[in-house]
């Protein structure tokens, strides 16, 4: 009888009942949150399912050394997570990014390119705030690198300069990607006038075939020889589009659209999830990130809009650009260029702006590459 | 093995992290740099689209160079002028069986070397030389 007691006794000691602390819980609670939103809302439904189950997955409470945790060295989930800690997903899911992103909008007005760029200041905003909040340089570069509005971008930066930070930092972009359309609208619509809303944008000339084929060549050759710390994301960037383009590698291109990119997406979104256990994540550090975090959404998308306003000083009358696709900038492809399409479509029923929007749209995913680049230079 | 040292950041990263935030301890001269640099890549590519968009769209046409003439003929072979003049000779002087000689070469020639199946009919049209 006693055998029997000091067995289940030992056994309850195995159980995540015996070892679950309210951290625990708290977390659980977040992703199954995160998974309500997803369903109930669609926000970022593709991640934050994925990031959902993988919190309560990392959050289920084990003594270690059964080699089940993620970062216990040799477990399933640990060896899953090499993706995301070596950096080898992002750049997969940024082949993919590119094999699925038609670049025409961007062709055909280089001028929004700029506008790309601009977003890219929400960054380095977060990078000072962060500095100042008492982060390392290193730390802050991580941090800062949400601003970019692009989660491979952030897990391949973070994978480099702050793995520590790397849970919370994938998980505050990407819910901030998903709260696109609840941040940027009251910031566009406090810095334009009913006028410049109203602005209706040339339509864009049409592109060719080979424009289209010459764009990722001679893209990915002059950003990798300005930044070559981000060739692995720009590389694989314009490598996709190339497949898209070229016309001749269509399997290619639908493989690195579809069926990678999907496998890739459940293998980092569960694998991030997994990365916030309760004892990691839930730091006073976290909350300061999430901070930051959105604080660089909202100088990104400052800047955008405010960069268009600057860039229209300039542009005769027929060639003004309509404010409300500067915050499109940010990246967050689509979403930021679908808030400039319903924002403007609110004040000009025939008003759409998201062609427009795609071109700063996709900049920026070129623009938070090569801003990730520049910080690796410096502080990897 | 401790299951955080996987959350380590490598020493070089370190190194750097400490050398920054000795040199650049409010992050202001990092972000100039760092915006700079952005800006400086998209314009790069801002340029070279526009250069791209406005070569394709005929607003900017390259100048090729022009074709070179044709080489002359080695050594020995006939100027265009003396090939005019010959053409000219033979064009009074041929026959028929001339015709039919340089149809027979011709076909042999071909037979042994470009063409599985021949038609066997040859046309020679005359025209004037020159």
């Amino acid at each position: 009888m006693n055998t029997i007691f000091e067995s289940l006794q030992q056994f309850w000691g195995y159980t995540g009942f015996a070892n679950m602390t309210w951290q625990h819980l708290v977390m659980i609670l977040i992703g199954i949150a995160f998974i309500t939103v997803a369903i109930l809302k669609d926000w970022e439904p593709l991640l934050l399912v994925p990031i959902g189950f993988g919190m309560i997955i990392g959050n289920i409470p084990f003594i270690e050394g059964l080699k089940i945790g993620i970062y216990e060295p040799g477990s399933v989930l640990n060896i899953l997570y090499q993706g995301v800690q070596q950096g080898w997903y992002p750049p997969l899911i940024f082949l993919g990014i590119g094999a699925m992103t038609d670049f025409s909008a961007l062709i055909s007005q280089p001028r929004l390119m700029l506008i790309g760029a601009a977003a890219q200041i929400g960054i380095f905003g977060a990078y000072v705030a962060a500095m100042h909040l008492g982060f390392t340089p290193a730390e802050s570069g991580a941090i800062g690198i949400i601003g970019g509005a692009d989660g491979p971008t952030a897990i391949f930066l973070s994978s480099q300069l702050a793995p520590h930070l790397m849970g919370a930092i994938a998980v505050s972009a990407y819910s901030y990607m998903a709260l696109v359309p609840v941040i940027q609208r009251p910031i566009m619509l406090l810095l334009t006038t009913d006028k410049e809303r109203r602005i209706r944008m040339k339509a864009p000339r049409p592109v060719s075939q080979k424009e289209k084929i010459i764009f990722p060549i001679v893209g990915f050759i002059l950003t990798a020889f300005i930044v070559p710390s981000g060739m692995p994301l720009l590389g694989m960037l314009f490598f996709g589009n190339l497949l898209k383009e070229s016309g001749v590698t269509k399997r290619l291109a639908e493989t690195a659209r579809g069926p990678l990119i999907d496998v890739v997406t459940i293998l980092i979104g569960v694998t991030v999830g997994c990365s916030t256990q309760a004892n990691v994540f839930l730091t006073g550090n976290s909350v300061k990130i999430f901070a930051l975090g959105l604080f660089s959404f909202v100088v990104a998308t400052t800047c955008g809009v405010l960069f268009v306003k600057f860039m229209n000083l300039f542009c005769k009358e027929e060639n003004k650009i309509n404010p409300l696709i500067g915050n499109a900038g940010v990246s967050a492809v689509p979403d930021s260029a679908r808030v400039s399409q319903n924002v403007g479509r609110e004040f000009d029923k025939n008003n759409h702006l998201l062609m427009h929007a795609m071109a700063p749209n996709v900049a920026g995913v070129i623009g938070s590459a090569v801003a990730a680049g520049i910080l690796l230079s410096f502080l990897g | 093995m401790n299951s955080f040292m996987l959350l380590q950041v490598s020493e070089s990263v370190l190194a750097k992290s400490a050398e920054m935030a000795e040199k650049d301890p409010h992050g202001a001269i990092i972000t100039l740099v760092s915006v700079s640099v952005v800006f400086v890549a998209l314009i790069v590519l801002y340029f070279a689209y526009t250069f791209i968009g406005k070569l394709s769209s005929g607003e900017i046409k390259l100048k090729m160079p022009k074709k070179k003439a044709a080489p002359k003929p080695a050594t020995g072979g006939p100027t265009p002028e003396e090939a005019a003049a010959i053409a000219l000779a033979l064009d009074q002087e041929m026959n028929g069986e001339v015709y039919a000689a340089i149809g027979m070469a011709l076909h042999q020639y071909l037979n042994d070397t470009v063409h599985d199946m021949e038609s066997y009919i040859i046309t020679i049209k005359r025209k004037p030389s020159f």
